[in-house]
């Protein structure tokens, strides 16, 4: 029997993009997808990703998942006043200033030598090279300029990768509207209770009401407290509280008449960190810290109406069973410090379309989606730590406790493999480019001892050239893009 | 800011042990890529110690190592006497009596985000029974005896398929061997009696030949064969051993005459306890009988292989016996195992040359400093473990994807027990189509679905995502692309012709 029937459960973000992609990628097997809330939460505390935050920023990888179940990229911007981001800035984590991990491509090979090995035997030479300044994303930011991908494979500006930062409210009644437009059915009455079948698999749902909502699959999107998971999966979850401190976020919106910034500035303060993302009049700020070392970040940067809120780092190994699936928050909630929660949900969706079961047993699918997502969030949770275990910020007690924990033997390799060679490790599951491990290392003033032999066989002169053209055309090409306000703008009149 | 460090830098000499196809192929490669830096390069072979030189069928990845080195094609392949290669023809190994070619390239376009096969398998469930190889150019231009370069434009069919070759590997190492010299590699002519380790730290320092002469380096690599001459017999490295799941422990090996034009295809014909190569090279046929000796005695083997030839034996059949696995660490102290002495995986997918090059870049890439961090050799040895067991489980699968039971070899291959992985795979294949894809492995989801495929494992359910389009419509598609390959093929040229008009024929 082929799944007709999806219920979905939950009120946020991650429901109404899970019924809206669902509605669009598999309108002709699926004839009815319903979305029964599950809590009273106001809109503006969406934790469905798993930490409760106002705003969020993409990876690139996210234009795709939107080609793929055929979003509208402008009209999404326009009617939800989003923006463009073309990486993260890191602040003082452990250099002076600013570090810019961007999107994209970063330099060009010289021949047989990848571009991080030139600029590692150059920099071994005594020169202190900036990997963002070979960049097209990060000298776009830099100039406040911005403009999508040419399609022209022969332009430099055809290589530009971008993302969106979005306001998540914004955002759900955007997918809220298109998924009723696709005909998915929003219930009004709570989830209150999962049936099941002695085999273990859900039969229905019952709501507060008392109606029952029978399916083929049922899927938890209500984030953290898992409202449906919880009653169908008998698992525990791991936590990783040991190696992402901060337990808690503050969140304000404050208004911003200034320029906004296209990427997501991550600043590292005494007690903890602060992510903000902008977009057009308006500045989100997120305020991360830890209660086991007692300081309220809150006070700080305060604007009225902060609210705070706890994160519980962890996630459920196994987030699909039977006909139960775990999506976003409710499988697992990562540190916001990799910008990775909104991106792991993404791909979540994605998997489960193209591990969309033709029959309710679907034992083969759950098994390859569980397996994916372990091997996703492992690489993506080192991401994570890597930011506080490598810091710089010695004599601040939240920070030496970051630098001196235990961290997983997957990270440890990896930081081992870099410091040795200069060579990135990338596993199965790597959400993350290459060239971003190297800007957080770069950022953490991480140097490896070692780099390309073949890259000394080459003429200093020459790399020195192969770096100064690569560097005159990026810098041309940005010139020719228009300013970002103006783009926007030029969008949200349409 | 913390000091920039000077690096201690690279180590300055290397010595090559053995001058087979791996020894040659790492001087090659190692002379080229590190020109003009002060690294001394030696290599010690003795010419009363043979090679075993089976792999001269390759895969498509070394036409980037052949054009790394600045290689004229059709110099390399009349040297070589090689002729192309679309694919491998796999007889009798779901049935008696099947044949699929595993090409090099993709089966039909993928649309709508859904790979080709599922609406391959969509439309075997509705009654259209064409096989799906007749949606893949190079099989169709394989079977048609045809062979063009691909185009480099991807609108163009003519784009969809990439090539190897197949030339004779003893000629292809003198051809190396005289591009090495000519770049500084110094070749020493003696066999290793005596091997130094240091004291403490059981490095090798130096090794001793039969003329007493001792030769001294800082990085040895050994491609003695088999018998691991550094690795295995001075540092004790360990082997896995894999022939629960590989049981063939033996090959016999004999040259016949072409007969006709050179196919530009490989053939794997399963046999009753094992599996007979041909591989058509411009001058001749090179053919081989991998078997399990618990099944069947070399006499007989030998029979088996010599009664099918095309025509009559040029050479005497010369058996090889070999253990399937992998050395437990490729990479030990300061000796790197390349070629057979790093592990034996049988050629049935032509991957031992392939083994060899992705060592050598990998070498280069991790190549050791002179403080010797152990994190090279631990992360060289990481990368090679993947890839030797990932080409394993798909060797593996051509043995168990079978639903013969005509001999007890065959029982035991259908009836064993398979690695973890290769199981989730095979059953989420049989499930729904969908091919469990990795970053570091050579081989791609199109290769993994011809050989289920083509050895019977048929998806039980496609992907729903099929139903977008109507039956109609479906069936018009299939038939235009089965059309376009058809004509595809047929408007390139002959194998043969192709290999004398670019100058590659072999006097």
């Amino acid at each position: 029997m082929p799944i007709k029937q999806v219920v979905i459960v939950g009120n946020g973000f991650a429901a109404w993009m899970t019924a809206s992609a669902l509605a669009r990628a598999l309108k002709e097997t699926v004839t009815m997808i319903r979305v029964l809330p599950a809590t009273d939460h106001a809109p503006d505390a969406d934790d469905s990703l798993g930490v409760t935050v106002n705003a969020e920023s993409s990876l690139p990888a996210m234009l795709q998942f939107h080609r793929l179940v055929g979003f509208d990229e402008n009209e999404l911007v326009r009617n939800t006043r989003a923006g463009f981001s073309l990486g993260t800035a890191i602040s003082n984590w452990s250099q002076q200033g600013v570090i810019f991990n961007p999107f994209g491509e970063v330099g060009a090979p010289l021949g047989p030598v990848n571009f991080l090995h030139v600029m590692l035997r150059l920099r071994d030479e005594g020169q202190q090279l900036k990997l963002a300044n070979f960049s097209l994303a990060a000298l776009c930011a830099q100039a406040g300029r911005f403009s999508r991908p040419v399609m022209n494979d022969h332009s430099i500006l055809s290589t530009l990768e971008y993302g969106l930062q979005l306001e998540l409210g914004a955002y759900t009644e955007w997918l809220k509207k298109d998924a009723v437009t696709h005909g998915v059915v929003q219930e009004s009455s709570r989830f209150q209770q999962a049936a099941l079948h002695q085999s273990g698999t859900v039969t229905h749902l019952v709501s507060e009401d008392g109606r029952r909502f029978s399916g083929d699959l049922f899927i938890d999107c209500s984030g953290p407290s898992r409202t449906l998971a919880s009653q169908v999966h008998a698992e525990k979850f791991a936590s990783w509280s040991q190696w992402m401190p901060c337990d808690r976020v503050t969140s304000s919106i404050t208004p911003a008449s200034e320029v906004p910034q296209s990427f997501v500035l991550l600043s590292a303060k005494d007690h903890g960190w602060l992510r903000t993302i902008d977009l057009p009049g308006r500045r989100y700020e997120q305020s991360y810290s830890s209660s086991a070392h007692g300081h309220n970040m809150s006070n700080e940067n305060s604007s009225s109406g902060s609210i705070t809120y706890n994160i519980g780092a962890g996630y459920h190994p196994l987030p699909w069973q039977k006909n139960c699936i775990a999506m976003g928050g409710a499988a697992s909630v990562i540190d916001p410090v990799s910008s990775l929660q909104l991106h792991l949900f993404l791909a979540g969706v994605e998997r489960l379309i193209a591990l969309f079961p033709n029959a309710a047993e679907c034992i083969q699918e759950s098994v390859e989606f569980n397996r994916q997502s372990s091997a996703e969030l492992e690489c993506a949770r080192d991401y994570a730590i890597a930011h506080y275990k490598l810091n710089g910020r010695a004599g601040e007690p939240f920070w030496d406790a970051c630098r001196t924990m235990p961290v997983p033997d997957s990270l440890n390799h990896r930081i081992e493999v870099y410091k040795s060679t200069g060579r990135v490790v990338m596993h199965d599951g790597e959400v993350i480019d290459r060239m971003n491990w190297v800007a957080l290392f770069d950022a953490q003033n991480v140097r490896p001892v070692a780099y390309d032999v073949v890259a000394r066989g080459i003429p200093l002169q020459l790399m020195n050239e192969h770096l100064n053209s690569i560097r005159q055309t990026l810098l041309a090409a940005v010139a020719t893009m228009p300013f970002y306000p103006a783009y926007l703008g030029q969008i949200f009149s349409q | 800011m913390i000091q920039v460090s000077k690096t201690t830098g690279p180590v300055q000499s290397v010595l090559i042990v053995g001058g087979g196809t791996a020894g040659w192929m790492t001087a090659a490669a190692l002379s080229h890529m590190l020109q003009g830096q002060q690294i001394s390069i030696q290599l010690v072979e003795s010419e009363e110690i043979g090679t075993v030189g089976v792999g001269e069928a390759t895969v498509p990845h070394i036409r980037f190592f052949n054009r790394t080195l600045g290689f004229d094609e059709a110099d390399f392949m009349r040297r070589t006497k090689a002729t192309f290669k679309l694919g491998i023809e796999f007889c009798n190994w779901g049935r008696l009596g099947d044949a699929y070619i595993h090409p090099f390239g993709a089966f039909g376009e993928d649309m709508e985000g859904v790979p080709f096969h599922q609406y391959w398998v969509r439309m075997l469930q509705a009654g259209v029974q064409y096989p799906i190889e007749d949606y893949s150019l190079p099989v169709t231009a394989a079977r048609l005896g045809r062979f063009a370069y691909p185009d480099a434009d991807p609108e163009q069919i003519k784009s969809t398929f990439s090539y190897a070759y197949q030339f004779d590997a003893g000629l292809y190492g003198g051809y190396l061997r005289a591009y090495a010299e000519h770049r500084g590699v110094k070749r020493i002519q003696g066999k290793i009696v005596g091997v130094d380790q240091h004291p403490e730290s059981g490095f090798v320092t130096a090794v001793t030949l039969d003329s007493g002469m001792r030769v001294e380096a800082e990085l040895f690599v050994d491609c003695s064969g088999f018998r691991g001459l550094l690795i295995e017999q001075a540092l004790e490295a360990g082997y896995d051993t894999w022939t629960h799941w590989l049981p063939c422990d033996r090959a016999v090996a004999v040259q016949c005459q072409s007969i006709g034009p050179a196919s530009p295809y490989t053939r794997a014909t399963a046999r009753e306890s094992g599996w007979i190569w041909r591989i058509p090279l411009q001058h001749r046929v090179g053919n081989g009988h991998v078997y399990c000796s618990s099944y069947v005695s070399d006499d007989i083997a030998t029979e088996t292989l010599v009664k099918q030839l095309d025509s009559s034996p040029l050479t005497d059949p010369r058996v090889i016996r070999f253990t399937t696995g992998k050395r437990r660490k490729q990479w030990s102290k300061n000796v790197v195992a390349i070629g057979l002495s790093a592990g034996f995986l049988e050629p049935l997918e032509s991957t031992s040359i392939h083994l060899i090059q992705l060592a050598v870049g990998r070498l280069l890439e991790f190549f050791p400093q002179r403080d010797w961090n152990p994190m090279n050799a631990t992360e060289y040895n990481r990368l090679m473990d993947l890839e030797y067991e990932r080409v394993r489980d798909f060797l593996v699968l051509h043995y168990h994807a079978t639903e013969r039971s005509d001999t007890e070899f065959w029982n035991y291959c259908r009836t064993m027990a398979v690695p973890d992985s290769l199981t989730q795979r095979m059953e989420l294949f049989r499930e729904r189509g969908n091919v469990v894809n990795y970053r570091d492995g050579m081989f791609l989801d199109a290769s993994w679905i011809a050989v289920y495929l083509g050895q019977r494992v048929v998806p039980r359910h496609y992907d729903p995502r099929c139903d977008k389009f109507s039956e109609n419509s479906l069936t018009y598609k299939l038939a235009a692309l089965r059309n376009n390959c058809r004509n595809a093929a047929q408007s390139m040229p002959h194998h043969q012709d192709f290999i004398t008009k670019i100058g590659a024929h072999a006097h």
